[in-house]
């Protein structure tokens, strides 16, 4: 349709009748979980991956209860959790004692972030792109950044990006801790990036 | 009103071709914007298969290929040690890396921050992918500044695409 500049209400309900109505934006929330007490898992079972190219997660205050554990991420294929050795990601951490790298091209889970304590005033925060999930050509790809502080009081930072080394549609998400830890505490928003 | 992304433009390129404008996305409706691509086929041209870019001015949308760009970039392949690359006084900037089989390319996130003003503008941006050649994941970070006091209406990918699908958005505070 034409654009005159200005949107009358048919308009609009035209527009949002084929998804192009922008004026609520286009980070579109999925759903939010949040964790108060010890739980050993975060599963997002409806990511709307037919939806969306491009995922947006982020997490808010993530504690574990076993301290220097991290959050991590696996992924469900097609309903099915994989848990074999197949994620393949790189990372540069920035504490302010340390700079360190590290890579695997075989772990079963994602590192998204930084160790913190189990003290209510440590905690990771930070983002994740996801890139393809739901396109059973490509190998689905991330990159993330988080902050907080680790668990010897060094405030830290943490840049990754992963691949999953096999082609396939990837339909959950699976927020744990690192063994033998569970989660404490965190808030994760899972969005979608609407595209047009 | 909310805080979000609004969408402002999708451009997708199905030809072979050495440079990619994505025109008339920047104005003064946003201070702050964001281009995403998670389908990109890189062939040839440029810091192949780097993404490379550089700036359209607003004054004619003609590009702006002075030796104005600095940058730093972060590559975390995983083959070797990772690769700090940084520069002054270049023609163009590079973020990104991409793979040149598409289903390996994963995909980036760019913001561009005050294109439109007549001031200089800076860009960040993160990816995640394989590394070229060898079936190894990689992942990339940076930073660039165009030295320009100018005003800028879009932007030119100076890397050689066979398929390119860009998503830009305005960054509403």
């Amino acid at each position: 349709m034409s654009n005159s500049g200005v949107f009358d209400v048919n308009d609009i309900r035209y527009l949002m009748d084929y998804q192009q109505w922008t004026g609520v934006g286009n980070i579109e929330l999925i759903q939010t979980q949040s964790v108060t007490s010890s739980t050993a898992s975060i599963i997002f079972d409806n990511i709307k991956q037919d939806e969306y190219n491009i995922h947006f997660v982020t997490w808010n205050n993530f504690r574990p209860t076993v301290a220097n554990k991290r959050l991590v991420m696996r992924y469900f294929e097609s309903g099915v959790e994989e848990s074999g050795s197949v994620y393949e990601y790189a990372y540069q951490g920035v504490r302010t004692d340390l700079v360190g790298e590290n890579y695997t091209t075989n772990d079963s889970s994602i590192f998204l972030g930084i160790n913190p304590d189990t003290t209510a005033t440590y905690a990771d925060n930070g983002y994740l792109y996801i890139y393809n999930a739901g396109d059973g050509n490509k190998y689905t790809a991330t990159s993330s950044h988080s902050t907080g502080m680790y668990h010897t009081a060094n405030h830290s930072s943490y840049f990754g990006s992963s691949v999953l080394g096999q082609q396939s549609v990837v339909d959950q998400l699976k927020f744990f801790s690192t063994a033998t830890s569970n989660i404490e505490q965190v808030d994760i928003s899972l969005y979608g990036i609407k595209e047009y | 009103m909310a805080t979000n992304l609004q969408f402002i433009k999708n451009i997708t390129s199905f030809d072979e071709v050495s440079t990619l404008n994505l025109d008339n996305i920047f104005s003064s409706n946003y201070d702050v914007y964001c281009i995403t691509c998670s389908h990109i086929d890189v062939v040839t041209g440029g810091l192949y298969p780097d993404l490379a870019w550089r700036y359209l001015k607003a004054s004619d949308g003609s590009v702006d290929s002075t030796s104005n760009y600095d940058y730093a970039n972060l590559g975390m392949a995983l083959i070797g040690t990772y690769t700090q690359n940084r520069n002054t006084n270049q023609t163009r900037f590079y973020h990104q890396y991409n793979h040149t089989d598409e289903k390996a390319s994963g995909g980036f996130i760019m913001y561009v921050y005050n294109p439109f003003s007549s001031s200089y503008t800076y860009a960040s941006g993160q990816s995640g992918q394989y590394y070229n050649g060898d079936r190894y994941q990689a992942g990339w970070k940076g930073i660039s500044s165009h030295t320009v006091a100018q005003s800028n209406s879009g932007i030119q990918l100076a890397t050689g695409t066979a398929y390119a699908e860009f998503n830009v958005y305005g960054v509403k505070g």
